[in-house]
């Protein structure tokens, strides 16, 4: 299994708030990680330090020499696919063909204020759209309608290095349907265990297995990359002690969370909430999290490499303090030697 | 409600009762030795549960608990030593 690192809800801070991403890119890339993820989020000050992946992806492809560079995930019903294309060509260019992209089809209403009409119809957008940048990627033409309201081919600028763009479809977890439609699409896999155990992950990836099997490609080179909040330290109480507070607070804000059974958080009656946190931080930190040390960590690793997952990419900026997240590096990169190629 | 009146067996079956009930289906269903995690009950179900647990045993259960005693006879045990000290 490989390890990469994953960022995804950092918040602006008064100094450098770039550092930490800016730190793991260049930790990865000297030890060995195989990517980076950057997400794309909106108008919310948690991930409000990226707004744009291809803005950040461009610092790191200049600042590092072999880690993957990946947008996990393009919003893709808010962009024009033109645009999508030309970004991370730019990107690809910069980095020299390190790029990939995951598409998501986007679920919080208001991200939708960048493209309002395309709300309702977000999933069929999501794999149009997706069509679209790997033909603009690979140099078609695609006709659209100009300023003078003439319908004429346009192809995008830069050509990029890679001949392919590298693909993802993120899988949320609970549309099951998904994995297949990856799979067919001849996609990588972008998912994370929030809504699923680890048992429905399993059935999931062999679905997306036999898709690709039946669309004629090979099953076993699809990849399945796992999200997963990461912090590896020296003792579990440590661990636990550092994440408890920050991974409350996330749980807490999570919609994904909670609406994975018929009720939000709001609906839990209000003396049972402080109860329902514990609990679910106690599920989390148990069976679906790297939380603990590197011995903890790698049975899980295991697991996860049993149910068909390729590649896990370790959520680091949950909350902890960038100081002890860049600190933990050293015994995540541990870890990392322990599973590589296991 | 007198804890050390209820024995191991006593909480063993109102759990395997309750767990049929939260996840719909019979007793007879229920696993008392399997890890609770096999059950994929969700967080606010384990909480109910706990909380109901509390309420027939006359004291705070924290659903926390469930994660140090994985399976209904392990919590049912560790209940029953709890309320017998």
């Amino acid at each position: 299994v490989k390890l990469s690192l994953s960022y995804f809800s950092s918040q602006q801070r008064a100094e450098s708030p770039y550092e930490l991403v800016l730190e793991g890119a260049r930790f990865g890339d000297t030890h060995g990680f195989d990517s980076i993820w950057i997400p794309e989020r909106h108008f919310h000050r948690f991930g409000g330090l990226f707004p744009n992946a291809s803005v950040v992806a461009a610092a790191i492809a200049v600042l590092t020499n072999g880690i993957s560079i990946r947008a996990g995930s393009v919003v893709l019903p808010l962009h024009d696919p033109l645009r999508v294309a030309e970004e991370w060509a730019v990107v690809d260019i910069l980095s020299r063909g390190r790029v990939g992209i995951a598409a998501a089809t986007g679920y919080a209403p208001n991200d939708f204020a960048l493209a309002a009409t395309e709300y309702a119809a977000r999933k069929e957008q999501t794999l149009a759209k997706l069509d679209t940048v790997r033909r603009l990627w690979r140099g078609d033409l695609i006709d659209r309608v100009n300023g003078i309201g003439v319908s004429s081919p346009v192809g995008t600028f830069p050509r990029p290095m890679q001949p392919e763009l590298p693909i993802w479809l993120t899988c949320g977890g609970s549309d099951a349907g998904k994995f297949a439609q990856a799979g067919a699409l001849g996609a990588n896999v972008l998912t994370a265990l929030f809504v699923q155990n680890i048992d429905t992950l399993a059935s999931r990836i062999a679905s997306y297995r036999a898709a690709r099997a039946q669309a004629g490609l090979n099953p076993a080179t699809g990849r399945v990359t796992l999200m997963v909040h990461t912090f590896v330290d020296t003792s579990l109480e440590a661990c636990r002690q550092k994440v408890r507070e920050p991974f409350l607070a996330y749980l807490a804000s999570s919609v994904e969370v909670w609406s994975s059974g018929f009720k939000r958080l709001e609906d839990v009656p209000h003396h049972l909430r402080e109860d329902m946190l514990s609990f679910a931080f106690e599920r989390y930190f148990r069976t679906s999290a790297l939380f603990g040390t590197v011995d903890v960590c790698a049975r899980l690793v295991e697991a996860l490499g049993a149910a068909g997952v390729d590649e896990l990419a370790c959520l680091v900026d949950f909350g902890v303090p960038d100081a002890d997240v860049v600190a933990g590096f050293a015994l995540l990169d541990e870890l990392r030697r322990r599973v590589d190629g296991s | 409600v007198n804890l050390t009146s209820r024995d191991p067996v006593e909480i063993r079956n109102w759990l395997m009762a309750a767990f049929a009930t939260a996840l719909k289906t019979t007793v007879e269903e229920v696993d008392p030795t399997a890890p609770f995690v096999n059950f994929g009950l969700d967080s606010i179900a384990a909480v109910e549960l706990s909380a109901d647990l509390g309420d027939w045993l006359g004291e705070r259960v924290s659903p926390t608990v469930i994660w140090d005693y994985p399976s209904i006879e392990e919590l049912a045990r560790h209940l029953s030593a709890r309320g017998g000290t």
